[in-house]
């Protein structure tokens, strides 16, 4: 296990870049994210360790980060000040763009994986917003009416994504509609299943919703978790009933990402400090496995890494070299790097 | 099959209760007076007596007449033929002797164990009644009339009083109490030696409740009391608006409430001053009504005080929203600071060593594209 | 975008399921209150229903609730009916849904726990429907106090005696306020202070006019205790406040119980005794869409929690944190807090140590200013908050009280208006 501290700031987010595969961002926050500054660091694995390439500070907090698809130097953070910035690595210490439209607390940042020319941003202020990078104005803003936790453009459709929010929906939107994006669904991410023990229709309490993902391989397919600390697998075309439900998150969930090389394996964080490795179900006894008759779908919960000494907020694949690889960010200011094979269960 | 019958009339269901009941101290110790002594927790030579005939009635045979005692003339008084009851359950049923006789036969004087072993409970009519709703006439019937003694005993406590064994009708309540003070008047006819052994036993058995009629006059009208006080209160109040002069209350207005005072004297004094400081903490504590921050953090520990793992335990986070509860960090700007001496407060609780420089005041940033790169301004 | 927001927020998000935004949310299942009304709150022995049968409170307001909500009757499947002093209450109810026009298939039920009754039903009622056993129900809570004593605790056996709480039981409420002005150090002009202003609010409201919705009228008979004239009134407005009051007028008044210390009660800082009857219609939210009832307001949920008897007016102070904690709340999401002023050292004790915003507490005045119906009081405070939340444009409140033998409740409701 690699280890790197972010000295004076905790962690909120760490994404591999799709370019390099020694290359890790993490955006940061001084006191907890509650007051004072933000750091955005650029970090290399090396055979010395990991060590930070550079870094950039912000006024206020830091609590996203995405690298852009198209440039390999160049890589968004999102602000508690409802600011956008775009880094080029090649420019030290201030973005070279920046967009401030969001009304409050810009929690999620994520670059269009197929069309590539455009990213979006959510916040606390009830909008997702679309921007393209060459453009000073976002070109789209989409509501939600709600906190927006995260929000990500699918990987199987340019003009797909998908938000969550803390009135515990999800909303699929499409921006290709004429005139701008239109909402395609939403359903509450508290909607049961029926057959575990409660009748079809029966809702359990609606709860923050704070991550989500889309699954890489199969197109429709995300995933969500939050305060009510289950992580809910979807097919978006079956809004409200969901396909596996995987309890074991002892608080809030935090951050949650399908595997980028196997179609059923997600990680996620959690205010509980522990990253986990959880299985959906859908494999389905293959290899001996056994599923697990007690969690819906069959999914569960196959290992766990509890390195992190304070809430962990993020994670992420790595998508090059061994499979298995990924990186955790934390309140203990404690980038970790990791195999998850070596915290699996038998 | 006495499952079955539901509602308030349901007599059957009630005696069977009656037959199978607990027959704890205070009906041991009143049937013993009685009868031959048998110790305080003699099981009751009245066990199972009325069994044979509760059986009889429920297979449907023609039961045989119960030895009642002659009934109190109360009873011959207020419950004309017509009533059933279910202290004579066998005897009705099985149609022999008419029902009333079995209460000629109810006699304090020579105390039928059957009879005193059919103790009240309440009736479902009125267990639904609440507590605050008793009237006094129901304690005032078994402490001051004699004739519910043999029935009563096991309604001390209990202040449901209409239940003795008389059905569950409504209004039963205002005829018994009518009938009461219409016996009252008569000559009773029963043993007074008996009556007044079997009275002081049960005022002893509740002490300490108040044990004259008197007191329990006194005591009954406490709600009552504090009532007239709160509405000669509330008229004073009326008189001063509209400019009108009170007459001087009478001190002896509250005199009743010194009855209050004794029994209350132990509950007043003994609560622990523990309470007290806590409870001055507490009022300091929310002087400051503004502090909302602290009572977040305050708020955010309790949502994970369930929490005992040593991670917890060592949070730095959570160490922070201890300082923030207890008011040892509060925010400045855009920073946490030590509140005894505005120092910039360490949040993460460790050694600051090797920590970058505190960032510069950066400018608020240009917005553009990237077509034009951004020109830095101010320091590196 | 202050430090107290995100910390509020992260605070949510450990909270558990919830949170403000899970509770303004609209679910299918949501218990919903479609219709919300009362009666006009009288002064006992003076007041317009000071020769009202319970019975006659009860008949009106359901009969108004079948009408005015153009439920159709048969579709109501059981009326609760929270009460305290009436001891045949639960015959009274079943007549009443009679008479009120509900047919035989409409079942009846009473709920009791003191101050609380009428909360009580409304959770009960709220509790049927959550697991599906009926669709739809009436809370009501109805009290007569001019028509059945309160004669306070009954003889107790000597196992309740002999536990220190158990004795406690047999205090006496006015007792338990002084207790709870002694040990909290709630002072005689403070409870004055606060008691004034509940007038004052009452007074205002009545002259803006706001309690017009709240309120059904209802044609009763009064009859002259001098000259025994009856008289046919219409008691359409509360009349136990008194307009003009004055935190220096109510510092006139003597002590009422100078026997307890520290003697800060009167009958300008106390409850007043009163009748009066509310009554809320429930189903859940499909139901409610379904068959085009109009939806006023969601019921989250309630809480009771329970207290040492002597010190029952702190009631609210562990009810009220058990419910934001339940249902995710926190205090600054609340818009309206209903407590209910059973004494001025309850009312200033509670808002205290909750740390609310007194200009959010009783807008429309309390129980000092308006009366406490005993078993009338939680439904009461539903139908205000309803009106209120609709005024101010807000969205949530609290409603709770303390309770006799030392419990308190509360409440949560979400305006859709």
């Amino acid at each position: 296990m690699l280890e790197f501290r972010t000295k004076g700031y905790q962690g909120y987010s760490v994404k591999y870049s799709p370019f390099f595969d020694n290359r890790l961002a993490t955006a940061a926050s001084a006191n907890f994210g509650l007051v004072g500054n933000g750091r955005l660091f650029i970090l290399s694995l090396t055979p010395q360790g990991i060590i930070a390439e550079k870094w950039y500070d912000t006024k206020d907090a830091l609590y996203d980060t995405t690298w852009s698809e198209t440039h390999e130097n160049h890589l968004l953070a999102s602000c508690g000040d409802g600011s956008v910035r775009l880094y080029d690595l090649a420019h030290d210490a201030f973005p070279i763009a920046a967009w401030t439209e969001h009304a409050r607390e810009v929690f999620s940042v994520h670059w269009n994986l197929v069309a590539k020319s455009t990213f979006l941003s959510c916040s606390w202020d009830g909008c997702i917003k679309i921007y393209d990078p060459s453009n000073n104005q976002s070109l789209l803003s989409l509501p939600t009416h709600s906190c927006t936790y995260a929000a990500q453009w699918s990987p199987h459709e340019p003009s797909l994504l998908a938000g969550v929010t803390s009135d515990s929906m999800v909303h699929v939107f499409d921006v290709r509609a004429p005139g701008g994006g239109r909402a395609v669904v939403k359903w509450g991410n508290h909607s049961a299943a029926g057959g575990m023990g409660m009748p079809p229709g029966t809702n359990v309490a609606p709860a923050e919703v704070l991550c989500m993902d889309w699954n890489k391989y199969r197109p429709g397919v995300l995933a969500t978790a939050g305060v009510d600390r289950v992580i809910r697998t979807w097919d978006y075309r079956m809004p409200g009933r969901p396909l596996a439900i995987l309890p074991g998150h002892e608080f809030a969930v935090r951050k949650v990402t399908w595997s980028p090389h196997l179609p059923d394996v997600l990680l996620s964080a959690s205010y509980d400090m522990t990253c986990r490795i959880w299985e959906d179900g859908t494999r389905g006894g293959v290899d001996g496995r056994p599923v697990d008759p007690m969690a819906f779908g069959g999914g569960r919960e196959v290992g766990r890494m509890g390195a992190h000494t304070e809430f962990a907020t993020g994670v992420d694949w790595c998508l090059f070299g061994s499979e298995g690889w990924c990186a955790s960010c934390a309140w203990d200011e404690r980038v970790l790097v990791w195999d998850v094979r070596a915290f699996m269960r038998s | 099959m006495a499952d079955a019958l539901c509602g308030p009339s349901n007599p059957l269901q009630n005696f069977q209760k009656h037959t199978q009941q607990d027959r704890s101290s205070q009906q041991d110790r009143l049937v013993s007076r009685a009868g031959p002594s048998q110790g305080f927790r003699s099981p009751s030579q009245n066990a199972g007596l009325l069994d044979p005939e509760f059986e009889a009635f429920q297979a449907g045979h023609p039961t045989p007449a119960v030895p009642l005692a002659a009934p109190s003339p109360f009873f011959q008084q207020s419950f004309p033929q017509r009533h059933q009851t279910p202290f004579s359950q066998p005897a009705v049923i099985g149609a022999a002797p008419d029902w009333a006789l079995d209460f000629q036969r109810l006699n304090l004087s020579s105390p039928s164990p059957a009879s005193q072993q059919h103790a009240h409970q309440a009736p479902s009519a009125f267990s639904q009644a609440p507590m605050a709703s008793q009237p006094s006439i129901t304690a005032g019937a078994s402490y001051s009339s004699p004739m519910f003694n043999s029935y009563s005993t096991g309604m001390m406590g209990a202040g449901y009083g209409p239940g003795v064994g008389m059905g569950y009708m409504p209004g039963q309540e205002e005829r018994m109490l009518e009938a009461q003070n219409q016996a009252q008047k008569q000559t009773p006819v029963f043993d007074d030696a008996a009556f007044a052994a079997a009275f002081d036993d049960a005022a002893a058995f509740l002490q300490p409740q108040p044990q004259t009629a008197s007191d329990l006059k006194a005591s009954k009208s406490l709600a009552m009391s504090e009532m007239d006080a709160l509405m000669r209160s509330e008229e004073e109040l009326d008189a001063i608006m509209s400019g009108a002069v009170m007459p001087e209350h009478n001190d002896s207005d509250y005199a009743t409430f010194e009855i209050n005072k004794v029994h209350f004297h132990d509950s007043v004094v003994t609560h622990e001053p523990l309470l007290q400081e806590e409870s001055k903490q507490q009022e300091e504590r929310f002087m400051d009504v503004g502090d909302a921050l602290a009572q977040t953090a305050g708020q955010l520990l309790d949502s994970v005080s369930h929490e005992t793992s040593e991670k917890f335990a060592q949070s730095s986070f959570l160490e922070l929203m201890r300082r923030l509860r207890d008011r040892e960090v509060k925010v400045d700007g855009d920073n946490f600071i030590d509140s005894s001496t505005n120092a910039i407060a360490n949040t993460t609780g460790e050694e600051s060593m090797m920590m970058d420089p505190v960032p510069p005041q950066l400018p608020d940033i240009e917005e553009g594209g990237p077509g034009a790169p951004y020109e830095p301004v101010g320091e590196s | 975008m202050s430090a107290q927001q995100r910390l509020t927020q992260l605070s949510g998000q450990l909270n558990g399921a919830g949170g403000k935004s899970a509770i303004l949310a609209k679910n299918p299942n949501d218990i919903v209150i479609t219709y919300a009304t009362r009666s006009a709150l009288t002064h006992f022995k003076k007041g317009a229903f000071k020769d009202t049968k319970l019975e006659d409170l009860l008949i009106p307001i359901l009969t108004a609730v079948r009408e005015k909500s153009n439920i159709s009757p048969d579709l109501v499947e059981e009326i609760v009916v929270g009460n305290v002093l009436e001891p045949n209450a639960n015959y009274i109810s079943r007549g009443a849904l009679l008479a009120a026009g509900f047919p035989p298939t409409t079942a009846s039920s009473i709920a009791s726990r003191w101050c609380s009754s009428g909360l009580l039903a409304t959770q009960s009622v709220a509790n049927q429907i959550l697991t599906g056993v009926i669709d739809i129900g009436i809370a009501v809570g109805a009290e007569s106090m001019s028509q059945n004593k309160d004669n306070g605790a009954p003889p107790l056996g000597p196992k309740i005696m002999n536990d220190p709480n158990g004795k406690d039981l047999k205090m006496p409420m006015g007792w338990t306020a002084e207790n709870l002005a002694g040990d909290y150090g709630i002072a005689r002009d403070v409870q004055d202070d606060w008691a004034a202003e509940s007038t004052q609010k009452a007074e205002r409201a009545q002259k803006e006019g706001w309690p017009k919705d709240e309120i059904t009228p209802i044609t009763v008979q009064v009859k002259d205790p001098k000259t025994g004239e009856v008289k046919t009134v219409v008691a359409d407005r509360d009349d136990g406040v008194r307009y003009g009051t004055t935190k220096e007028g109510l510092a006139k008044l003597r002590q009422a119980f100078p026997q307890w210390e520290p003697a800060t009660t009167t009958g300008g800082n106390a409850s007043q005794i009163t009748d009066g009857v509310a009554a809320l219609l429930m189903m859940t939210r499909a139901k409610a869409q379904e068959l085009g009832q109009p939806i006023l307001a969601k019921y989250v949920g309630s809480t009771v929690a329970g207290l040492a008897p002597r010190i029952m007016g702190a009631g609210p102070t562990v009810a009220v944190p058990k419910l934001l904690k339940k249902f995710g709340v926190n205090k600054e999401d609340v818009d309206i807090w209903e407590i209910n002023e059973a004494f001025g050292s309850v009312l200033v004790h509670c808002a205290q140590t909750l740390g609310v915003d007194r200009a959010k507490v009783n807008p429309r005045g309390g129980a000092i200013a308006l009366g406490h119906p005993l078993g009338c009081t939680g439904a009461r405070q539903i139908v205000t908050a309803i009106s209120e939340l609709k005024r101010q444009n807000k969205k949530i409140a609290v409603t709770t009280m303390c309770v006799g033998t030392g419990m308190g409740m509360a409440g949560l409701i979400v305006s859709e208006q």
